[in-house]
């Protein structure tokens, strides 16, 4: 055999080895989750005699699926909303007048964010909101909104660099405000990098922990995640229960990620690179 | 005429400023100024009452031996999973822009852990090291896997750097991949004929010229790790006893379990100070090493 096939071969062995290395514990999550626990303990890894959907009615009853679901599905809709809206029109503002020091240091002050762990703003920022009668889905809203804003601007500044000026100027002439300017104008051009960012503030708020373990305090408002750590405290000793309940915490992304990878990968490898 | 409409612009442009900036006072600036007061007193995050007491919690952490073994296993943890994470996310980013069949399908699975929830894929790993491993170890017989490596001290790092790995390479994939590809195909060739070695194109091609990707993804790495918290609380809350208590879980259990919000304000200032110091270092030595072509 020639070098160059041995090479392919490794190449692919890699490769392949890899991808059921990252495959392998989506594999034992699906099998299990549809397995009884007689049927898990004569062997974890092969497929279930039947398919048997049990655990996951029960799974769903007991962690109030339904209601987590459409918390998150609400609380990330908004706040991504709100990311797009107010993080392009900050940034719009900050590009076209990065002649100005104001705007220069608005600019560092938005992105100077990115740096900061929400660990550090969490304990006040409990207090704060309390006393705003915050500590419920719409403080987590607007907290989304703020901390989204640091990487929303920072990316749509690099990309309004690509975007010529002059087409705002004719529109000027024509005697086109700013806001019209905007929203007829200036957004739709934005389409590349709002996908792009679209993207990321789902995938980050529909996920996170942390911010709505400390922030959400009634049972009403939890979001898929937190609503499984609770569970998870409760039933992790039946674990085809369980792994029915990881499966459906994670379905949502998975179904989006299968229609929309092509994007999803283009978009995150276009905001690393800006 | 002219002039009005300039004059109306530039509001227009404040106007558009100012809803991010009213947000970015209320729930990041007030917070974080908040924050540094509240760690320069006693204050317990319920009474009325609070001291000013200076610098002494600080000059308390500095002593805290629980403080002290959360920062030493968070460094060794970031560090080593950073480390890792970029090496092997490389090595598959460069199979992955090779000619390969099916290549679109592996670059979709090596993506899917970057879109799952840390704390989901905390769980599952857990079952894996609790249930699965040791099922495996009582099958094939092998001591080494019977045991739970969550649960003794001198696996429970691994364990959670393999999670770690599994999940954050993906991101980093992709961006090398991005990198990579801006390489054009022509310098290789010419490297071919001068007859430089597969390594040698590695070391003096390939890798200077993705020093910005190198960047971006060593900052990005390692500020999420310093930043553990969902593998943390999902595979193993801290233990066994406190080995794996990370300095973002310390923060959370002194502000919200032991009632010591000044303290846990202080923590988590430092934490804050050290992760700034840690990337501005890492964007020092590396933009030293960035080529144009």
């Amino acid at each position: 055999m020639s070098s160059n096939t041995l090479r392919k071969i490794g190449l692919y062995l890699f490769i392949g080895v890899g991808a059921l290395f990252i495959l392998f514990p989506l594999y034992l999550t699906i099998v299990t989750a549809f397995k009884t626990p007689e049927e898990s303990s004569r062997s974890f890894f092969t497929l279930p005699s039947s398919l048997n959907f049990s655990n996951f009615t029960q799974a769903a009853e007991m962690s109030n699926y339904f209601g987590a679901f459409l918390n998150s599905f609400f609380i990330t809709s908004i706040s991504v909303v709100l990311i797009i809206f107010l993080g392009s029109i900050a940034a719009f503002a900050i590009a076209r007048n990065q002649d100005q020091m104001f705007y220069r240091i608005m600019y560092y002050f938005f992105v100077s964010g990115l740096f900061v762990p929400f660990q550090v703003m969490m304990l006040p920022l409990v207090q704060q909101l309390s006393t705003f009668g915050l500590l419920n889905k719409w403080g987590l809203i607007i907290l989304y909104a703020t901390y989204g804003l640091f990487q929303c601007v920072f990316l749509y500044v690099a990309y309004f660099k690509s975007i010529p000026r002059e087409i705002e100027d004719a529109a000027l002439i024509d005697g086109c405000g700013v806001f019209r300017m905007y929203w007829y104008i200036i957004f739709p051009m934005l389409k590349p990098m709002t996908v792009t960012l679209l993207v990321l503030n789902i995938i980050w708020i529909w996920n996170d922990f942390l911010m709505p373990l400390v922030i959400l305090q009634r049972s009403s408002d939890w979001t898929l995640p937190l609503m499984q750590y609770v569970f998870e405290s409760q039933y992790a000793a039946n674990y085809n229960l369980a792994f029915a309940s990881y499966l459906m915490v994670l379905l949502p992304v998975i179904i989006i990620y299968l229609f929309l990878q092509r994007h999803i990968i283009g978009g995150v490898s276009d905001g690393a690179v800006k | 005429m002219k002039n009005s409409a300039y004059t109306s612009l530039k509001k227009g442009y404040l106007l558009l400023l100012i809803p991010g900036l009213v947000l970015l006072m209320l729930f990041y600036v007030y917070p974080v100024l908040s924050a540094i007061y509240m760690s320069l007193t006693n204050w317990d995050g319920v009474s009325r009452t609070r001291d000013f007491i200076g610098i002494s919690n600080y000059i308390t952490i500095l002593q805290d031996n629980r403080f002290l073994n959360a920062l030493m296993f968070t460094v060794k943890y970031a560090f080593v999973s950073t480390i890792l994470s970029n090496v092997i996310a490389l090595a598959v980013a460069m199979a992955l822009v090779k000619k390969i069949k099916f290549r679109n399908t592996f670059r979709a699975i090596f993506f899917v852990p970057a879109v799952l929830s840390l704390l989901i894929i905390g769980y599952i790993w857990k079952q894996i090291y609790y249930r699965v491993i040791p099922y495996l170890g009582d099958r094939l017989n092998i001591e080494a896997l019977q045991m739970n490596m969550l649960g003794n001290q001198d696996t429970v790092f691994w364990a959670l750097v393999v999670v770690t790995v599994w999940q954050g390479a993906a991101i980093l994939i992709v961006i090398y991949m991005a990198g990579l590809q801006t390489i054009p195909e022509d310098i290789y060739e010419s490297a071919a004929i001068d007859g430089a070695s597969g390594l040698k194109k590695f070391f003096k091609i390939t890798l200077p010229l993705i020093v910005p990707s190198i960047t971006i993804c060593l900052i990005l790495a390692m500020k999420q790790h310093l930043m553990v918290y969902d593998y943390i609380v999902a595979l193993t809350g801290g233990g066994p006893g406190f080995a794996t208590e990370s300095v973002t879980l310390l923060i959370y259990n002194l502000g919200f379990l032991n009632n010591r919000f000044g303290y846990g304000s202080a923590v988590a200032i430092v934490l804050f100070i050290f992760i700034i110091v840690v990337s501005v270092i890492q964007i020092s030595i590396l933009r030293k090493r960035e080529v144009q072509l």
